[in-house]
């Protein structure tokens, strides 16, 4: 990679990095997984860089593909734990315990893996539908069902009541 | 609180606790595109070597006298084909592996590989080479597949296929195999210096039947 390309790279990594996997982070729950996630899209951004590089906002394309390859991650992770679960008893501690919101996390944790994606997105990232579509590469009204969905769930797990408007 | 400003603020204390340690692996990346680069060099040199030889045994092939030029070749697309190193097609393979098989690998008790069996007793698997990409399914009682390991795959100068994982369970991780077709089965081997670790070893190397 030629100099002034590295050293734009390193930039865009410096700057990707904390957010993208903060993000993955508040999907997939475990520390180490976020931050391999976030790795190997960035790898990816490097592998393809003369286009990428090009792109308005490469930001948002690594966010993407590490967004999708942490719902792939949970999708697996879901089907892996439901064989654990009938091989063996489960434990008694879980990763949320030790965050600072772990009602929150284990909420989230009950979430379809693109519904967990939608609220990380909508909420925490304040990204508009349209934007969580484009990433999640799925309609609008797919994303708002995701969302209203979600939502339900959510209230029904930390006992709050839903309203009909989102505030 | 409304519900939207509880799940609001639980994400960002959440998200607050984590900070990420980007730098470290900044260097991995960079040295991952080299070593991907470098297999690739390796590739393309051989090719190159392979391409001299043969014009120098043979003698430079002359043009039919109404072509002025030779036509455009299409660009090459990785994995590189060279003359002497042939790729594998685009194909789908599978194998069963058995409780027996494990036991006569010597797989440890309680490795995760060993609850991927079926009620059964049997594991189904499926491997898939698409241009420069694997993916090793694992396909459990109702048939339904989940991808176990995916990745690039790459040729070296002997043609010796590496793949190499795109999975979180081993990001980076090279495989280096050998591999040939006969009839309806591939059939893959360890290369020398491979280094597969013993479940690896059981479940890629031996003879896989064509699927697809």
């Amino acid at each position: 990679v030629p100099q002034g390309d590295r050293r734009e790279y390193d930039w865009h990594y410096r700057a990707c990095f904390a957010p993208v996997a903060r993000t993955v982070f508040l999907i997939v729950h475990d520390r180490t997984l976020a931050e391999d996630i976030t790795q190997e899209a960035l790898y990816r951004m490097l592998r393809h860089w003369r286009t990428v590089s090009t792109y308005e906002r490469p930001d948002a394309w690594v966010r993407g593909v590490a967004i999708r390859i942490a719902v792939r991650e949970v999708q697996r992770a879901s089907a892996r734990r439901t064989k654990e679960r009938l091989a063996q008893p489960a434990s008694a501690t879980t990763p949320y315990d030790s965050m600072p919101d772990p009602d929150v996390a284990r909420a989230v944790a009950t979430l379809a893996p693109m519904q967990r994606a939608a609220v990380v997105l909508f909420y925490w990232e304040d990204r508009p539908v349209s934007e969580i579509a484009r990433t999640l590469e799925v309609s609008e009204s797919t994303v708002k069902q995701h969302l209203f969905r979600a939502r339900h769930r959510l209230a029904e797990v930390l006992g709050e009541e839903v309203t009909d408007d989102v505030s | 609180m409304s519900l939207d400003d509880r799940i609001r603020a639980g994400l960002e204390a959440n998200a607050a606790r984590f900070l990420p340690e980007g730098e470290v692996r900044l260097e991995r990346v960079h040295a991952r595109l080299r070593r991907r680069r470098a297999l690739q060099s390796a590739a393309v040199a051989a090719s190159l070597a392979a391409a001299f030889v043969i014009i120098m045994v043979v003698g430079s092939p002359r043009l039919p006298a109404d072509r002025e030029e030779p036509l455009p070749q299409p660009a090459p697309t990785v994995p590189t084909p060279s003359p002497g190193v042939q790729v594998l097609p685009d194909s789908t393979w599978s194998r069963t592996l058995t409780r027996a098989d494990a036991d006569r690998a010597g797989i440890p008790k309680g490795r995760p590989i060993l609850r991927d069996f079926g009620a059964d007793g049997r594991l189904s698997l499926s491997i898939g080479f698409q241009g420069d990409a694997f993916s090793l399914q694992v396909l459990d009682d109702d048939g339904v597949a989940e991808v176990g390991d995916s990745g690039d795959v790459t040729y070296d100068a002997p043609g010796r296929l590496i793949a190499t994982s795109d999975s979180t369970g081993c990001f980076g991780c090279e495989y280096l195999l050998t591999w040939e077709v006969r009839g309806d089965r591939l059939v893959l081997g360890s290369a020398p210096g491979a280094d597969l670790s013993r479940v690896e070893a059981f479940v890629m190397l031996g003879a896989w039947r064509r699927s697809e």
